[in-house]
């Protein structure tokens, strides 16, 4: 047998900022090995000697369409070590921006899959369009598209401003409109359906092992949520379900995705409603009491944790982020052994994984 | 914490101190946080304990240097995807090494998730994990020839 190695990167459209080494037999994979760390700054070490304000913006920013729940994994063991409780409006603020932020990352994840690794221009066009009228609400919000550093501990930053919730309930009004249209062209789409469906395929005991997390271990069948299973925030007052299918493969994990968006509308629209009258933040001291904690979150990409221990000065000890794309690697190379290489874009962007988030 | 929310945690931590006997020390911090820290000649019994009792998969491995106390310590985090009472729990199986030699048995056969998250402990703080299938570097570029860059003696200049 004569085999063929191919580097697939590290530059950046088609496989993010890394590279994948394949080793093919004519245009079956025989095996991949993904090859990260082409955007590793140290993030954790830096955090080390900044004092824990500081980290925030620098924190949040591995991942740029998911900032907000990156911040809220982040302060969420400070608090739990502190001591300091959120105060409930405090609480549901940071939930509108935590879906707002997942249906803008999910449209961008299926945009890319749909749109830039299989060819179809017009889902690109689609997502990112409506994507920008959720960035529009969250520039409302926190006074930046992407990067909010909106959430310090204690609390949030801002309370929401005048005209927010009309134009909340306006902008989800319209991108329910469009989901029918996205439906219509995307999802009933032979030529589409006929990409991804059945292309790495992840049954449940393999996705279990691997230990994958969010849309990818939901697509094979694991209804699981942080949301639901160790609810933060206000996940416990608000009725939504949890989307699953048992296929595993990259149509599934893209379905799961589109389905989401559903819920977080759903989410979104009993939030601004049932939205307490109250504080938004508490006093919360610059310091990192002696102790560690865990957080855990779930972000678009699946659950987020961050694992901070506190030697209670300002600057914390050790900060661990483990974030849903670095979980997601183990799936990468496991799906794509044995696939022909031009199914690998489709693999890759089932996977919605952002390389930044996972090299820190 | 309630004695309702807490029976399942403090089942598992009644369970695990049965099976791995005075060699751990078990705890529950509070509801859904559960803690166990084992000698390194434990740390494989340990896992493969927890891994039948449900734990199935890893959510994170972290490794932290407490210098003072002249030791490395790598937690495992772990949680369950097949238990539906233990979905909400995260057990941290804490192994404690020495600092001047770090090492202990890999976990990847216990644990398959673990497989990039003790590739990272490894480079970061130097753990040597005995039996790893691919135990190369992960995230720093291939020409670093520091010392492990998470160990607190790597200072940066910049930001000292």
């Amino acid at each position: 047998m004569s085999t063929l190695d191919l580097n697939v990167g590290p530059q950046h459209p088609g496989s993010g900022h890394m590279r994948i080494m394949v080793r093919t037999d004519g245009d079956l994979i025989v095996e991949a090995t993904p090859d990260i760390g082409y955007v590793h700054r140290g993030c954790e070490k830096i955090a080390e000697s900044r004092n824990i304000i500081k980290n925030i913006p620098m924190l949040c920013r591995p991942n740029i369409a998911d900032d907000s729940h990156l911040n809220w994994s982040y302060v969420a063991p400070i608090e739990e070590l502190q001591g300091v409780e959120v105060p409930e409006r405090g609480r549901y603020i940071r939930t509108i921006l935590c879906e707002i932020n997942r249906i803008a990352s999910h449209l961008y994840g299926m945009s890319i899959m749909a749109g830039i690794f299989s060819g179809h221009t017009t889902m690109y066009m689609f997502g990112f369009g409506d994507r920008e009228l959720l960035l529009d609400l969250a520039e409302m919000l926190t006074g930046a598209r992407l990067t909010f550093s909106f959430f310090v501990p204690g609390g949030v930053r801002r309370d929401l401003p005048k005209g927010f919730k009309e134009k909340l309930l306006e902008t989800l009004d319209h991108i329910e409109r469009r989901l029918p249209a996205i439906d219509r062209i995307f999802v009933s789409n032979p030529v589409f359906i006929e990409r991804a469906r059945g292309v790495g395929i992840l049954r449940r005991e393999h996705a279990i092992r691997l230990g994958v997390v969010g849309p990818v271990v939901r697509g094979s069948g694991v209804r699981c949520d942080v949301r639901k299973d160790a609810p933060y925030g206000v996940y416990d007052n608000v009725d939504f379900e949890i989307p699953a299918l048992k296929e595993g493969d990259s149509l599934s994990r893209w379905l799961v995705r589109f389905e989401e968006i559903k819920q977080s509308i759903s989410i979104l629209r009993q939030v601004i409603r049932d939205i307490p009258k109250g504080p938004i933040a508490r006093k919360s001291p610059i310091v990192v009491p002696k102790g560690e904690a865990i957080s855990r979150i779930e972000s678009s990409r699946g659950e987020i944790n961050h694992y901070i221990v506190g030697d209670g000065s300002d600057k914390p000890y050790r900060v661990k982020m483990n974030t849903g794309s670095f979980k997601n690697l183990s799936a990468l190379p496991f799906l794509l052994k044995g696939a022909r290489i031009g199914d690998m874009p489709i693999i890759y962007g089932s996977l919605d994984y952002w390389p930044v988030e996972a090299d820190r | 914490m309630t004695a309702e929310h807490s029976a399942i945690e403090l089942d598992i931590a009644a369970i695990v101190r049965e099976q791995l006997g005075n060699a751990t020390q078990v705890k529950v911090d509070r509801k859904g946080r559960v803690s166990v820290i084992v000698p390194r000649e434990f740390a494989r019994d340990a896992a493969v304990g927890l891994q039948r009792l449900g734990f199935d998969h890893a959510i994170a491995v972290s490794g932290v240097d407490y210098r003072s106390e002249k030791r490395i310590e790598v937690v495992y985090f772990l949680s369950s995807y097949s238990r539906d009472d233990l979905t909400h729990v995260v057990l941290s199986l804490k192994v404690q090494l020495d600092r001047e030699n770090p090492s202990m048995p890999t976990l990847t056969a216990v644990w398959e998730s673990v497989n990039f998250f003790e590739r990272e402990a490894y480079e970061m703080f130097g753990v040597n994990f005995e039996g790893h299938p691919n135990l190369q570097k992960l995230l720093l570029q291939d020409n670093w020839d520091g010392p492990p860059p998470m160990r607190k003696d790597l200072k940066i200049p910049e930001l000292a």
